[in-house]
């Protein structure tokens, strides 16, 4: 039993951290808020903690792979509950139910990413997407918000749907759940099956063409939430993806560059005309998931490098990603905003600039060395053309990183601290400036996650 | 040691002052580090610890006679800059000289690196200070030029980047710079690699389709920053060349080097006459850039000593004379508030200490013989006549055209009537010890340039025979660094041009002049040079048979380029 319980850990404390936190909520109604901070913080550095018992051998839930995405999901939801709490605090919102809901939809993505059992898949999806569609309409409130949660439950639940349609098929052509390498008798239904799957994964993941909800919901969506959809739910739904592509003996190289192409002109151009910060980080996020989305395109042929780079990636832009929508003060931030921030707030303008020039690609920042090692997995297996193009979108992107550094630091702007003088504590600075430094971190030396995601 | 050099402290005092004294420590570091350099050894000061084992990148450091010259430029530049800096930024300071010392480190790094890796970090790390440099401190239109200076830079570094991963995998997943010297890769490869870092490299440089990103940044930029600019980010485009695109890829060099004479020929050129029609006085100094640096490409391209050595020279050369035109720019800028050449007038009636160095390094920079911009050239001119003749014959048209632009704004503004009398203010003493380093280097550059040249003889040999692998030309002679016989040299090429016109022999003679040992002053010189003389006989002899590779087996076995050995052109 003992065993059992710590083999299973990994997700059997994300649920009941839930569970302790809505019992509480319930019957002691005035607990303080910030106990259910510190729960849910515990509770996930708890799953790091014996997913990195897992990962250095003992008996877990799930592969390396999986383990390895357990502990960044863990981790990079530890800084979406600070972020949350401060957030949610400033906007006069209940923050026990928000946690509840970060920590469940961790558990479905602890679930869907260790798996290789499509139904588990399927649950864990499902948890994963009904936590983030309560958790986009959270600010009920905002009719925008509403409108996020309402767009992305129809879509989602759709491609849901397309989904598990995509695993009935799968069963009917292999005859089981499992995701297994041989090759059926009937090679198309596996083709249908697969590209299923993978479309149902990639609106997850926002993905071309699945990504017309993205921006939307994103700038919708209050903004922990947001940050949460863009890091773990894409991080997750492009492990999984991973793990389909490589494992499935169907060849997708093609049809995975031009949706790869496609996803990072749309998000990079798109990105180029938004005056909304919020929503250019919404294409902007589209873009990065078609940087990694060239990790699949290799995952066949070279699994175990196009794994780690795929890993690698999903930390370097988790960490930067949060930073930035950490650093937006709320909603709806105009570019024009920032105006004479870098004099206001030296420090915090500093850090955002940091955010800015890592997604843009520039080193020796953490976003540099992850697409660094991306474009080297993909000259390595002879798309030296998937390479280029890649690189052109960054140059594209160069631009539209820069506007909000050069509103920042070059033009004048009021110098008076206004309204927006509140950063509630320490929380949201400590978990700005974490991930600012992290992201120097990962770029100065990176052979420590290297080491982790190459395993 | 050389780490202190690399991590200039970032200072909190608001004052230049302090940032002044700090950026002096790498001043005398670099001293240091002339004094112990040892030109036979190669790479000195080598240093490295693995930074990224998996990857098989290194933090490895080095410096070579090209690198020192040029570490040595930029620990001079900078204090220079800063102290010009004084008066003339007024807020954010702090942000100001940590950005300035951020583009220090970069330089140097960019110079010191000896993983290619390494140096693409670095060469990436000083683009974005410039950036904040030119777009915080800049006047007029600066955000538009930041933004574009930015992204013509990233369009040529990012491709770079490409470049590099493939050539990375291709040379077998090394980024040693030595070992990449001896990667055997196919021609095809070789030109496309090339291409490539070519790309980032001529940007920087810039070679001319590539050059219009400079003339706004550097006039639209702080004088600190146009003199970096000018003086230190020129450089490390050319230095590119030096280090990484010539001697990686000799083939793609070989097949490549008639265009790459004919974009440093059409450079200088337009360079000097676009000069000549400026009304900017700013943007005159500027566009003299794109003339200066064809000069050091076409002496990298000739690949032969004097060339090369004439091309690093001029490296030197012109940072230090533009860095100087742009720091008393900067100085008439505070007291008459216009780049306007025509609202300039009479200055030197006014400020006749401060027109007299003006006109002094303008001199210097359009190759008055006795300062340093003379010796450079000459040297260039010389190497690219042993290579192409033709080339080097347009190109020296440039002496012209630059005596024409520089003479005819030193007219229009410091002769003629004042127009502003109330301005008196001469010379201060900052200002003073601002240019004083400078003048004194322009000096001694131009009458003993043995003091630079010594230092890199041993590296330039080696770019020229990396570089020059494939190339066939007899010429691979050390350079003595005695004026007289260049001038000996240079009667032997073009007397026997004159007279053996209708020979047949006339093109072996050209390429070694001492065959014809009929005349007398050949055979005198053949005696006293007899060790030389001999190992150049050899190579003469054996000229019939096309030999380009001389001890080196090219990894493919077959003859890498179709069209054939290049000739000397005419």
């Amino acid at each position: 039993m003992r065993e059992l319980l710590l083999k299973y850990a990994v997700l059997f404390l994300p649920a009941s951290v839930t569970a302790v936190i809505l019992l509480l909520k319930s019957f002691w109604k005035r607990l303080n808020e910030d106990v259910f901070a510190v729960i849910s913080v515990m509770g996930l550095a708890a799953v790091a903690y014996f997913a990195w018992k897992s990962f250095l051998g003992q008996a877990g839930f799930g592969d390396q792979l999986s383990l390895v995405s357990t502990i960044i999901f863990a981790l990079a939801s530890v800084l979406t509950v600070i972020f949350s709490v401060s957030y949610l605090d400033r906007s006069k919102m209940e923050s026990a139910e928000f946690l509840a809901l970060i920590l469940l939809a961790v558990f479905g993505s602890i679930a869907l990413t260790g798996s290789g059992n499509l139904i588990v898949v399927f649950i864990g999806l499902e948890i994963l997407s009904f936590s983030a569609y309560v958790m986009a309409g959270y600010n009920k409130l905002d009719a925008y918000s509403s409108e996020a949660s309402i767009k992305y439950f129809v879509l989602g639940a759709f491609s849901s749907a397309v989904f598990l349609f995509g695993i009935a098929l799968y069963y009917g052509s292999v005859g089981s759940f499992q995701l297994v390498s041989t090759v059926p008798e009937d090679p198309v239904l596996l083709h249908v099956a697969a590209a299923l799957m993978l479309a149902g994964l990639a609106f997850k993941a926002a993905a071309v063409p699945f990504q017309w909800w993205a921006p939307d919901v994103y700038q919708g969506a209050p903004l922990p939430a947001t940050a949460f959809f863009a890091t773990t739910i894409k991080g997750a739904a492009l492990v999984v993806m991973f793990r389909v592509v490589s494992i499935l003996p169907v060849d997708m190289v093609h049809i995975l560059s031009a949706v790869a192409i496609a996803t990072m002109f749309f998000g990079n151009l798109a990105a180029l005309f938004q005056e909304d910060i919020k929503r250019m980080l919404a294409y902007s996020s589209i873009a990065h998931a078609g940087y990694m989305l060239l990790a699949l395109v290799y995952a066949k042929k070279d699994p175990s490098s196009a794994g780690a780079q795929l890993l690698f990636y999903i930390v370097a832009y988790i960490v930067m990603t949060m930073g930035a929508f950490a650093s937006l003060r709320h909603e709806r931030t105009q570019i024009s905003e920032f105006s004479g921030y870098a004099r206001r707030r030296p420090a915090m303008a500093l850090a955002f600039a940091i955010f800015m020039f890592s997604l843009a690609g520039v080193p020796p920042l953490g976003g540099f060395f992850a697409k660094f090692y991306l474009f080297s997995g993909l000259v390595e297996n002879g798309h030296v053309l998937l390479a280029v193009v890649a690189v052109i979108n960054s140059l594209i992107s160069v631009y539209y990183y820069m506007r909000p550094v050069v509103v920042m630091y070059f033009s004048e702007g009021s110098t008076a601290r206004g309204g927006e003088s509140c950063l509630c504590g320490y929380s949201l600075p400590g978990v700005i400036s974490f991930c600012a430094i992290a992201t120097i971190l990962i770029g100065l030396f990176p052979s420590v996650i290297l080491a982790i995601v190459s395993r | 040691m050389f780490l202190l050099l690399l991590i200039p402290q970032k200072h909190e005092e608001d004052s230049g002052i302090v940032a002044f004294i700090a950026s002096l420590v790498p001043a005398v570091l670099a001293y240091v580090v002339w004094t112990r350099f040892d030109p036979a050894a190669g790479f000195n000061f080598q240093e490295g610890t693995s930074w990224i084992p998996a990857l098989n990148i290194n933090y490895r450091l080095g410096v070579d006679g090209a690198s020192l010259l040029m570490i040595a430029l930029t620990a001079l530049l900078t204090p220079l800059a800063m102290l010009a800096s004084w008066k003339e930024i007024k807020e954010r300071r702090r942000l100001f000289y940590s950005l300035i010392f951020f583009c220090e480190a970069g330089l140097m790094g960019t110079f010191c690196a000896m993983d290619l890796f390494l140096f693409y970090v670095f060469w990436e790390v000083m683009l974005i200070p410039m950036y904040f440099i030119i777009g915080c401190f800049g006047s007029g239109n600066r955000v538009h030029v930041a933004l574009k200076f930015l992204i013509f830079t990233m369009l040529g570094s990012i491709i770079m980047l490409v470049g590099l991963v493939y050539f990375y995998l291709a040379a077998g997943k090394t980024f040693d710079m030595i070992v990449l010297t001896n990667a055997a890769i196919s021609f095809k490869t070789q030109i496309w690699l090339f291409l490539a870092f070519s790309l980032a490299f001529a940007i920087k440089v810039p070679i001319v389709p590539f050059h219009t990103w400079l003339p706004d940044a550097h006039t639209e930029a702080p004088t600190a920053g146009s003199v970096l600019l000018a003086g230190l980010f020129l450089k490390a485009g050319a230095y590119g060349f030096y280090r990484i695109a010539m001697p990686y890829f000799p083939m793609a060099v070989a097949a490549l080097r008639p265009y790459i004479f004919a974009l440093a020929v059409i450079g200088i050129i337009y360079g000097a006459l676009i000069s000549i029609a400026q009304k900017d006085l700013k943007r005159l100094i500027a566009y003299s850039s794109v003339s200066h640096l064809g000069i050091v490409i076409l002496g990298l391209i000739s690949l032969n000593s004097e060339g090369v050595n004439g091309a690093l020279l001029q490296m030197i050369n012109h940072g230090l004379s533009t860095g100087a035109l742009f720091l008393l720019f900067g100085a008439l800028y505070q007291r008459y508030h216009t780049r306007d050449i025509d609202a300039f007038g009479g200055v030197a009636k006014n400020l006749p200490i401060l027109s007299g160095l003006f006109i002094f390094t303008g001199l210097a920079s359009l190759g008055l013989p006795g300062l340093n911009n003379f010796i450079g050239e000459v040297l260039v001119f010389i190497g690219a006549f042993k290579a192409r003749p033709l080339a080097a014959v347009l190109s020296a048209s440039v002496v012209v055209f630059s005596a024409v632009y520089i003479l005819w704004a030193v007219e229009r503004v410091f002769f003629g009537a004042p127009k502003h009398a109330n301005i008196v203010n001469d010379v201060s003493v900052r200002e003073a010890f601002m240019v004083a380093p400078i003048v004194v280097m322009i000096v001694l550059l131009g009458v003993y340039p043995r003091f630079a040249l010594s230092k890199v003889a041993g590296s330039v040999n080696d770019f020229v025979n990396l570089a020059g692998r494939y190339v066939s030309e007899p010429e691979r002679a050390r350079l003595d660094i005695i004026l007289p016989t260049y001038y000996k040299k240079g009667i032997e090429l073009i007397l026997p041009r004159i007279i053996d016109k209708e020979e047949e022999k006339y093109q072996d003679e050209l390429l070694s002049p001492e065959i014809p040992s009929e005349s007398p002053e050949a055979e005198a010189h053949e005696i006293e040079n007899a060790i030389r003389d001999q190992n150049k006989e050899i190579e003469s002899d054996t000229h019939d048979i096309i030999d380009p590779n001389e001890g080196y087996s090219p990894g493919e076995g077959q003859n890498p380029f179709p069209d054939g050995v290049p000739s000397p052109g005419e």
